[in-house]
């Protein structure tokens, strides 16, 4: 028996924070899929389609916690601990990828500075997600 | 027509058809989004071993079977047994948060354990051993 996951001692069930992350490293995928011209099926369209609206609701909703997050300001009128602008970001870039790459899967989008402004989109994700799973990415992720 | 063919490697399926049984449904259509994604084929989706004995028992045919052991009704150990018989190509990955499913799982004889949170790159590696073949 061939064994894959996580270890016996750390063994679980998996929540929706974990979900929208492997989501979206999903679509990070699919999206430098696209940008270097592999082929897209009609059923791979279909899974693009499908885990793009998944990840937009889902950063849509934390986005929308965060928002309020951010404007509420303590009793010495600094903004309020636990977000930042960069976490407010972030799940604002993350739904821009999911419309760009719904709208590339659903061929409603084309051309090679559509290509270059996804590809800037998927870098600024990828620092944000490297620098936040070094300093620990779920402070927003706790945000409901 | 079963599209099995043996490479040097192992055990290639062309035009793969895979089953995810799971009655949770956030990690059922992730692992069914992953593999339609990566087969570039339809996928199909059972909440219980019921539905989906129901759908071999109407002559449904099914090359890789990724089920959830802990399901409502008949386990997923359950249904591996009721089908390793009659069907003998299947290949069976079973998944469970429980660890002490492991043991269960490995003496009832499946193909793989994928042990939960699991992670992207273990749905790839199960595309690459059961459906390519690395």
């Amino acid at each position: 028996m061939i064994r894959y996951g996580a270890v016996a001692n750390k063994m679980r069930p998996m929540n929706s924070d974990e979900m929208l992350i492997f989501r979206l490293k999903l679509l990070l995928i699919m999206a430098k899929a696209k940008i270097k011209g592999y082929p897209m099926g009609n059923h791979r369209k279909a899974a693009i389609i499908e885990n793009s609206r998944f990840v937009f609701n889902e950063a849509l909703a934390r986005s929308t916690s965060i928002l309020s997050s951010l404007s509420a300001v303590s009793n010495d009128g600094k903004p309020s601990e636990g977000v930042t602008q960069p976490d407010h970001l972030f799940l604002q870039r993350t739904q821009l990828l999911a419309v760009m790459m719904s709208a590339f899967a659903r061929g409603q989008s084309r051309g090679r500075f559509r290509n270059k402004a996804m590809a800037m989109n998927i870098d600024h994700i990828c620092t944000y997600l490297s620098n936040r799973f070094q300093s620990g990415i779920d402070k927003f992720l706790k945000v409901a | 027509m079963t599209n099995f063919s043996r490479s040097r490697e192992g055990i290639i399926v062309y035009n793969a058809k895979i089953a995810v049984v799971d009655q949770d449904p956030l990690t059922r259509e992730f692992v069914v989004n992953v593999m339609m994604y990566s087969i570039n084929r339809e996928v199909m989706s059972f909440e219980d071993g019921e539905a989906f004995e129901a759908y071999l028992q109407a002559g449904g045919t099914v090359h890789i079977v990724l089920s959830e052991i802990q399901l409502p009704g008949k386990t997923g150990l359950d249904l591996f047994e009721r089908i390793k018989h009659e069907h003998v190509g299947i290949r069976f990955i079973a998944m469970s948060a429980n660890p002490e499913d492991e043991a269960a799982a490995d003496e009832a004889g499946v193909d793989a354990f994928l042990a939960k949170p699991f992670a992207l790159q273990d749905l790839f590696d199960i595309v690459k051993k059961f459906v390519v073949g690395e």
